[in-house]
């Protein structure tokens, strides 16, 4: 008996290992494959064509745009304040605040996706359509706000944690020296935290370029390259889900799978250089 | 302007705190508001009687209990094939990997969990398609197990990485006491290290069953509908949660529909949250001092 | 004189560590503070650079005035700036606590602080090698001043921030047990470095180590353990 649950123990663990690596490897060969058809038929200056099936043309470069114009302005409004919240949290906080400050990013960690975009559907979009004074204020812009909301809480730990792994003697060899707190933080800690700084800024991007549902149900889903903030756009991410349902053989289907394979390099590109970054023990 | 630099540093902070309080404030309060008590008769059953919904023998339209139910099974589904994967993975790991095939396991590991859950979602879709065209009418087609297993796929990453770390960071003592005595590598794994790092292991767990629970784009893709019923099987379509959220927000044929997503969106974010603070009072029994031996 | 303290008792949660002490400092002299572990020596050097007011509730009592800028300040005066206060009396901490950047970055760091620049932004390399010539660092390091602090010895490392620390321009040196964790090769460079220094500012040193005290300090004290509460 004795033997029976050793080997089940073994098989599962071994099994296990084994499991996890194929499917990594699976889930790429998917993609290339499936996408292949569209290259074939397409070439590679579908990542640099407009979209416009009325032409043959099933560029997914309005797409793209979509995501980049998207992720990233929300990445760049998010870390500033996910940084200082950090370190309102860690160290210029009144100590009474610092505990429950995290307990309210733990909160907002726990609500999914799909409901800061329902959210953002009834508060947000409103509002902008009446400062635009024009379109259904679906928006890039709308998009932007709710992402760069949602990637914070993910920074905001990250950043937490790396803040306070800085040594205690260092900071009291600041103080010994005459720094004032705001010295300290901008010229130690923040420096001395840099590493996990940058990995929890690969995360925030990676989160941001790979979410769905806010590009979604927030962002419009034009196929156009924006023109401005208050134009809709359509990312990699919602092109998928948007095209999900059309007919099986057209080209239209197949340049999901071109998108599928853009996501699957970037964000695999991101978390490589995140590992070199902070360095994997 | 660089003398004053720093000082900006320090305001700017509490502006920061103050901004996402006010946000989050505005978030939940709104949601609260709007839902009230979304635990009510009427938004889980609707005009149906509760007891004969319960026992399946009358299907619910206009209450949430499919998706709930959908949910449910969902959960079940893929937490029950990443929670052996993911912790056998975990486990090889922690004790078994060495050299390269460590370093390429982690790797691996990385990207899965940097991919977008929509990549995982249009994977578990091409796997449908495939079976359709390999094995025309017999594959799984869009179900709720080929929903779980994705979502399995998603979660993977971080059950094998927290439950590599749960091991990695008993103590040394506690790692070769055992050892010392005899045991195999095997016995030691099963008998001390695997009940000791327990806690942040369930922990782990009740973090995975959250994503599972909360994820739409994943299961957009692989067989979430509007209206199912409850599961009848596990190769049907099937309701969830997220799902409806998300197709009543772009169209809803009526208040109560709309009502009901407020109610959805409560019930979710109550289900995190609590299983976010378990999961947190796990992880501080296990670093609480009183119970290392040092 | 440079430091007068006046019945000093600093209380920590319940337990008196210091009680009802009294000392004067000379300048330009190495007072060395001895004690069995847990009488407060430690404490007492905090007190006279506040920086207990940062690392732990405490309740301190009594005055303490030191001689800064030619005149007598009563340091816990609510006037007073903790920065500048702490650009007058520097610390050395008993483990070496380099920051984690580059030699030369450690040195000029003082520099960024507004309570030590003075109004200087950057030191000529002259001031840094000057300064490293007075802790005996300058020829192990002059080819390197690019490298993390890290790389250096402990001993080389407690030099580096006796190094920072001078950089700050301080009227006098806390040195809390600065080669308890030395070997004696180190630990007879950082004495004669000391010994050179006090021409400069007054140093205040707690020691555990008799044969130190006796090479070194010009005054010492013994401070004895407050009678249980």
């Amino acid at each position: 008996m004795q033997r029976l649950t050793d080997i089940i123990c073994r098989f599962i663990i071994f099994s296990g290992a084994l499991i996890s690596g194929t499917v990594i490897c699976l889930i790429f060969l998917v993609l290339v494959v499936s996408a292949f058809p569209f290259f074939l038929d397409n070439g590679l200056e579908v990542f640099f064509q407009p979209w416009d099936p009325v032409s043959g043309k099933y560029g997914i470069f309005p797409m793209l745009a979509g995501t980049l114009f998207i992720s990233v302005p929300a990445l760049l409004l998010a870390l500033p304040f996910s940084l200082g919240f950090a370190v309102f949290a860690c160290e210029t906080g009144p100590t009474v605040l610092k505990k429950p400050s995290m307990a309210v990013i733990r909160v907002a960690s726990a609500i999914p996706t799909v409901v800061y975009a329902f959210v953002g559907v009834f508060l947000l979009i409103p509002h902008i359509r009446s400062i635009a004074h024009s379109g259904s204020g679906y928006s890039v812009v709308a998009a932007c706000l709710v992402l760069a909301v949602l990637i914070s809480p993910t920074m905001i730990f990250f950043f937490h944690d790396s803040i306070q792994a800085v040594d205690g003697s260092i900071k009291a060899g600041a103080d010994a020296l005459g720094a004032t707190r705001s010295e300290k933080i901008l010229f130690l800690v923040l420096p001395a935290a840099g590493r996990g700084i940058f990995a929890g800024i690969f995360l925030g991007l990676g989160r941001a370029v790979g979410d769905t549902m806010i590009s979604l149900m927030l962002a419009g889903n034009n196929v156009s390259v924006p023109g401005g903030v208050w134009d809709g756009a359509r990312t990699l991410t919602a092109h998928i889900a948007l095209v999900m349902a059309a007919d099986y053989e057209s080209p239209e289907f197949r340049s999901i799978f071109a998108c599928g394979l853009a996501l699957y390099l970037f964000t695999g590109m991101l978390s490589v250089l995140a590992r070199v970054i902070h360095g994997r023990k | 302007m660089k003398r004053r630099l720093p000082l900006l540093v320090d305001v700017f902070s509490f502006i920061a705190f103050f901004v996402y309080t006010v946000v989050f404030a505005v978030v939940i309060l709104y949601l609260i508001r709007r839902a009230g008590f979304p635990f009510t008769v009427e938004s889980v059953f609707g005009s149906a009687d509760p007891v004969r919904a319960l026992l399946l023998r009358e299907p619910v339209f206009d209450g949430l209990f499919p998706a709930i139910s959908g949910t449910f099974l969902l959960v079940v589904i893929s937490v029950g094939i990443a929670v052996p994967v993911g912790i056998g993975t975990g486990v090889w790991l922690s004790e078994y990997a060495k050299g390269a095939l460590y370093h390429v396991m982690t790797l691996f590991l990385d990207i899965l969990a940097g991919l977008p859950s929509i990549v995982i979602g249009l994977f578990g879709f091409s796997f449908i398609l495939l079976c359709h065209r390999l094995f025309p009418g017999k594959g799984p087609g869009f179900s709720i197990i080929v929903s779980g297993a994705s979502l399995s796929v998603l979660v993977l990453p971080y059950l094998a990485r927290s439950t590599e770390a749960a091991l990695q960071s008993l103590d040394n003592s506690v790692k070769t006491a055992a050892l010392s005595l005899g045991a195999s590598r095997m016995e030691n794994i099963r008998y001390v290290l695997l009940p000791k790092a327990s806690p942040s292991i369930l922990s782990g767990i009740l973090l995975s069953i959250a994503r599972c629970a909360e994820d739409t784009a994943v299961i957009m893709l692989t067989g979430a509908v509007a209206s199912a019923g409850v599961p009848s099987g596990v190769f049907q379509r099937f309701e969830a949660l997220p799902f409806y959220i998300f197709y009543t927000s772009s169209q809803y044929t009526c208040p109560s529909e709309l009502d009901r997503a407020f109610d959805a969106s409560v019930i979710l974010i109550f289900l995190s949250t609590v299983l976010f603070g378990v999961s947190l009072v796990l992880n501080k029994t296990v670093s609480d001092p009183a119970t290392e031996g040092k | 004189m440079k430091i007068r303290i006046q019945g000093l008792s600093f209380r920590y949660k319940r337990a008196y560590v210091l009680e009802r002490f009294n000392l004067d400092m000379p300048r330009n002299r190495i007072t060395a503070v001895s004690g069995p572990s847990g009488a407060g020596k430690s404490t007492l050097l905090f007190c006279l650079n506040r920086l207990w007011e940062g690392l732990y509730p405490g309740n301190m009592e009594g005055r303490i005035r030191s001689f800064l800028d030619n005149e007598w300040v009563d340091i816990y005066d609510s006037k007073v700036s903790l920065p500048w206060l702490r650009q007058k009396t520097g610390m050395v901490f008993q483990s070496p606590n380099p920051f984690p950047m580059s030699i030369r970055d450690n040195l000029l760091f003082p520099l960024k602080l507004a309570a030590c620049s003075h109004g200087k932004r950057t030191a000529a390399e002259g001031d840094l090698f000057a300064v490293l010539k007075k802790v005996y660092l300058y020829d192990e390091v002059k080819e390197r001043m690019e490298a993390p602090a890290a790389c250096l010895s402990g001993g080389q490392q407690q030099r580096l921030c006796i190094a920072r620390a001078l950089m700050a321009n301080p009227e006098i040196l806390l040195l809390d047990e600065p080669t308890s964790s030395l070997d004696p090769v180190a630990e007879e460079r950082i004495e004669t470095l000391l010994t050179d220094l006090k021409s400069e500012c007054t140093i205040v040193m707690v020691s555990h180590s008799e044969s130190q005290i006796r090479r070194v300090a010009d005054i010492r004290v013994r401070i004895h353990p407050p009678r249980p509460a």
